[in-house]
């Protein structure tokens, strides 16, 4: 699995806060603890996956690897440098290396703009390739992704979703990434749409022998397609194991009420008992003790009070919960 | 968020469709061409050029020779409302042209870069706005004395604030669109990103605004020239409504209902356009 | 064009050969050709397929709320309450929507106006429908608040729907279609939105209450997953048409039409499929597909034959999965192995 020693990612203990300046005229700001605490781990090659339901902070924390936002504690280091504090100007390379695919294909896509002159606009600003042989590069990398070079010449709304998110994937790869983050790619599109463009990836991933990291609400997508998965809850990263081992080793109780949550492949596998109940807490208190604690089956008094640090449970298996590495009841 | 998906093309069609739609609009539009093409007609020194010359007595009703009328030189009427027509229209475009593009300008600068960038050009935009604008036009065009040019400062610096406060609103919005953060990863430099990326989707915005700018110089040069503070030498609809005050005590208003009637139709006109221009570029009337 | 065999009771609400025509500038389309559903009092009636295929405008028709000049009903009745919704007049329509016929639509955050709080939206429904007094409306709102399990619902009776998740604002959403105990839900993609354990959580909210009134819901949506919980018959459309039914069980395991087996393989189902191999079904779902004759999905059928591109197949009864009640019925030429009947039906 891991080929190298030195991740080609590490997030060290990330907290991202952000606070926006409430009303003019009273000036409260409210701060937004979007991660807390936050560690994780892409070595070349791996497909990691980042899951968890909305607010959990997993957009947040793709946007944070790529440093579209300034941490606020720990530490992150790609290809052994420590990328944390660096300005815009200095990141100008790892934008290079570390690209993205967004989630909505349209809205990801200048409407004013063709498919030509966003390929170009980025591989001539990443002097990817020689100017003459720019045309050649954005016809192959179309066709790669299984699109005719002709939309070269269109604009972004005279596609579908599902061509939108190959030409974004396209946009993302022209500069020849190392890591690529892939923004929920697939959450807006019809599932037939989605085995394609999944599909795809892999393939690209072969090819182009990519580093990924897959975030998604969706755990049976997240399963099929990811080497290890990180389950986020509420800013936290609660458990982290290989894919494979999922359905089996899954000690959290998050992740053991995610599994459950998701609906029956069969009519004949119905269940009558909701897994989780309550909502998730704001994302404007600062997290008193475990984020879980008011909705979790297991949760003992001193769940509310100390925040349950990531702990070993096994190979490659981690998970962020006292009651369930101790078996305290 | 919802950012129109449109491009120049798709634009294009809506507001082709919109037009057709609406025979009204057609005819205002038609109206306007009209009055462009005598503009450029007087510009190029085809017609109306010799609106000095004395070509009948003083205060002739409308007759064979001139069919607006003398006024009190003497001088043929239409002939003077259809050289106005191109000192209206130059006026308007120049006027147009040069707010909306300090206005843009500001307001991206504004809007994109926030902080105290932000805060200045608010303030000046507020101040210039509190300020009734005929007493700007009237105090800058007093300082810089009568004459075109003083015209064109006084509105320029009056009108930039209108496309600015829109733009601005706009590059706020588009700051956070998905596309512009895609830019970002990409790595792009905040000009690039502002000037390549964000403007051409607020064009939209800009086009509205010069139309509505457009009619402003209009009829501004209208009040300025009825104030004594407009252009010179040469016939405007402003000074013929002007001069032709004192005549209508006399009974005598060719002069003065020909400009006016010229103006109020282009006016009418491009408002019309105007209406239908914004509705076709509504991006909420989309599919 | 789905029927019923005598014995079962008779539906609450009937589609019949509805065709719905949408107008793009200046030409026509038919969005859905001779659709055909019942839709039985205390039952689960899914309507599954992929975006486009009509289904929501299927719904937006049965209120009456086809986009004004641009969608209209073309042909076919749907009757419900002694009624033929089609050529009903908007006072009647008024009547019905929100009361007896109501409608969960997608999106809560589109479908909350955003300037009015939950408890105005809420008892705008009951003052709309009923003579009750205001303080009276107050109690029925907040009480129908709390069934939907609202934390706090007290407090957000006066809160504004951005100030709630998407969650809460589903159970608002979901709140106020049931308010007046309708005989008919019509729910598009209810949960399609949300998170997956609020799903499970709205998705049971659904079913007790449809349980407890024994209420018919037509439940619209793409998620397979959705349908095995909650339905006991299923319409899957495709480009249109209805091209299956039957009850949820006959659809799981003797999917007949190509289509419906092609999405059913997208579910993994316990075997795991090796990465970039996922079933796909190549193509795309057709635009105008009125400009194409015979079966709509034949250009994306693996087993496609030359019958199936000259005639549109019709909704025929398979043996497998048929009930007495519940007839198993397929529009596809080769889902019947009986070869006269291939035949047959190409005549």
């Amino acid at each position: 699995m891991s080929s190298n020693d030195t991740p080609l990612l590490r997030v060290d203990n990330l907290s991202v806060h952000f606070s926006s300046r409430g009303s003019w005229l009273l000036n409260e700001p409210t701060y937004t603890y979007a991660l807390n605490d936050v560690s994780l781990e892409a070595h070349k090659g791996e497909i990691v996956g980042i899951v968890g339901e909305s607010g959990c902070g997993k957009s947040t924390l793709g946007r944070s690897i790529l440093r579209l936002n300034t941490p606020t504690e720990g530490a992150i280091q790609f290809q052994g440098q420590d990328i944390t504090q660096l300005r815009d100007r200095e990141l100008r390379q790892i934008r290079k290396d570390i690209q993205i695919v967004f989630q909505d294909p349209l809205a990801s896509l200048n409407p004013r703009m063709t498919i030509r002159s966003m390929l170009f606009e980025a591989m001539s600003f990443h002097n990817v390739v020689a100017a003459d042989k720019r045309e050649a590069r954005a016809a192959w990398l179309l066709e790669l992704c299984g699109l005719n070079p002709d939309a070269l010449d269109r604009y972004p709304h005279e596609f579908s979703g599902g061509q939108r998110q190959r030409i974004g994937i396209a946009r993302a790869l022209s500069v020849s990434p190392k890591l690529l983050i892939a923004d929920e790619p697939v959450s807006a599109l019809d599932m037939s749409i989605q085995a394609q463009l999944l599909n795809l990836l892999y393939s690209l991933k072969r090819e182009f022998d990519l580093t990924i990291i897959f975030i998604s609400h969706d755990m049976k997508v997240v399963e099929h397609f990811c080497d290890r998965i990180y389950v986020m809850y509420y800013g936290t990263m609660v458990e982290h194991l290989p894919a494979r081992r999922l359905k089996s080793d899954a000690r959290h109780p998050y992740t053991q009420g995610l599994l459950e949550a998701i609906p029956p492949d069969h009519p004949s596998e119905r269940r009558s008992t909701v897994p989780i109940s309550g909502e998730v807490p704001s994302p404007h208190q600062k997290p008193r003790g475990c984020a879980f604690a008011t909705r979790c089956p297991l949760s003992v008094e001193s769940c509310g009070h100390s925040t349950p640090s990531s702990e070993r449970l096994g190979l490659d298996h981690q998970v962020a919960c006292p009651v369930v590495v101790h078996h305290t009841h | 968020m919802n950012i129109p998906n449109t491009t120049f093309q798709d634009l294009r069609t809506r507001v082709t469709q919109k037009f057709r739609g609406s025979p009204v609009a057609i005819f205002s539009l038609m109206v306007i061409v009209v009055y462009a093409i005598a503009a450029v007609m007087v510009m190029l020194g085809l017609v109306a050029n010799d609106f000095d010359a004395r070509v009948g007595e003083k205060f002739m009703s409308p007759n064979a020779t001139s069919w607006l009328g003398t006024d009190r030189l003497g001088r043929d009427i239409l002939s003077r409302i259809v050289y106005a027509n191109k000192i209206a229209f130059i006026v308007g475009l120049v006027t147009a042209t040069l707010s909306v593009l300090l206005g843009t300008l500001l307001g991206a600068l504004s809007g994109f870069f926030g902080g105290w960038v932000d805060a200045f050009i608010v303030w000046l935009y507020s101040t210039v706005e509190s300020i009734p604008y005929l007493l700007l036009l009237i105090a800058i065009s007093y300082i810089l004395g009568a004459g075109l040019s003083g015209v064109y400062l006084a509105f320029v610096l009056t009108f930039w604030v209108g496309p600015c406060r829109i733009i601005r609103g706009e590059v706020l919005k588009l700051k956070e669109a998905e596309f512009v953060i895609a830019a970002r990863a990409m790595g792009y430099g905040p000009m690039r990103i502002l000037f390549r990326h964000i403007v051409p989707n607020t064009l939209h915005l800009a086009l509205v605004n010069f139309t509505l700018i457009f009619v402003a110089a209009i009829k501004s040069e209208v009040i300025l020239s009825y104030l004594g503070l407009g252009v010179q030498g040469e016939p405007s609809w402003g000074t013929m409504i002007d001069q032709a005050r004192a005549e209508l005590v006399n009974g005598f208003f060719w002069q003065i209902g020909g400009a006016t009637v010229a103006m109020f139709l282009l006016v009418l006109a491009f408002n019309i356009a105007t209406d239908t221009l914004q509705q076709a570029l509504d991006p909420r009337q989309t599919r | 064009m789905s029927t019923l065999s005598e014995v079962a009771p008779a539906p609450i609400l009937s589609i019949r050969d509805l065709s719905i025509e949408l107008r793009n500038g200046g030409s026509k389309q038919l969005a859905t050709k001779g659709v055909g559903l019942d839709l039985c009092q205390g039952e689960v009636l899914g309507l599954v397929g992929e975006s486009g295929c009509g289904k929501t405008l299927t719904c937006k028709a049965i209120m009456g709320l086809l986009p004004e000049g641009v969608g209209r009903v073309q042909t076919g009745e749907i009757l419900f309450s002694g009624h033929d919704l089609t050529r009903a007049n908007e006072p009647t329509m008024r009547t019905f929507r929100g009361n007896t016929l109501s409608m969960i639509f997608q999106n809560p955050l589109n479908a909350l106006n955003p300037v009015l709080t939950i408890g105005e939206q809420l008892s705008e429904v009951l003052a709309t429908h009923t003579t009750l007094k205001r303080s009276e409306i107050y109690q029925e709102a907040l009480h129908m608040l709390r069934r939907v399990g609202m934390p706090d619902a007290a407090r957000r009776m006066r809160a504004y729907p951005h100030e709630l998740s998407g969650g809460m604002r589903q159970r608002v959403v979901i709140a106020m279609a049931l308010l007046m105990e309708p005989d008919v839900i019509l729910a598009d993609e209810p949960t399609t939105a949300l998170d997956v354990t609020v799903q499970a959580q709205i998705l049971k909210l659904l079913k007790s209450f449809q349980r407890n009134h024994n209420s018919a819901i037509l439940l619209v949506t793409h998620d397979f997953g959705v349908i095995a919980d909650m339905c006991d018959r299923v319409a899957v459309m495709y480009a249109g048409r209805i091209i299956e039914t039957g009850t949820v069980e006959a659809i799981f395991d003797h999917p007949s039409h190509p289509y419906t087996a092609k999405l059913l393989e997208a579910m993994p189902r316990g075997r795991p499929v090796p990465r970039g191999e996922l079933s796909v079904i190549p193509g795309r779902v057709p635009s105008n597909p009125d400009d194409l004759s015979g079966c709509k999905f034949a250009p994306r059928c693996e087993r496609v034959q030359k019958a199936c591109h000259r005639t549109e197949p019709r909704l025929k009864r398979v043996r497998e999965g048929s009930t007495r009640i519940d007839p198993h019925l397929v529009s596809c030429f080769i889902a019947f192995e009986d070869r006269d009947e291939v035949t047959h039906v190409i005549e």
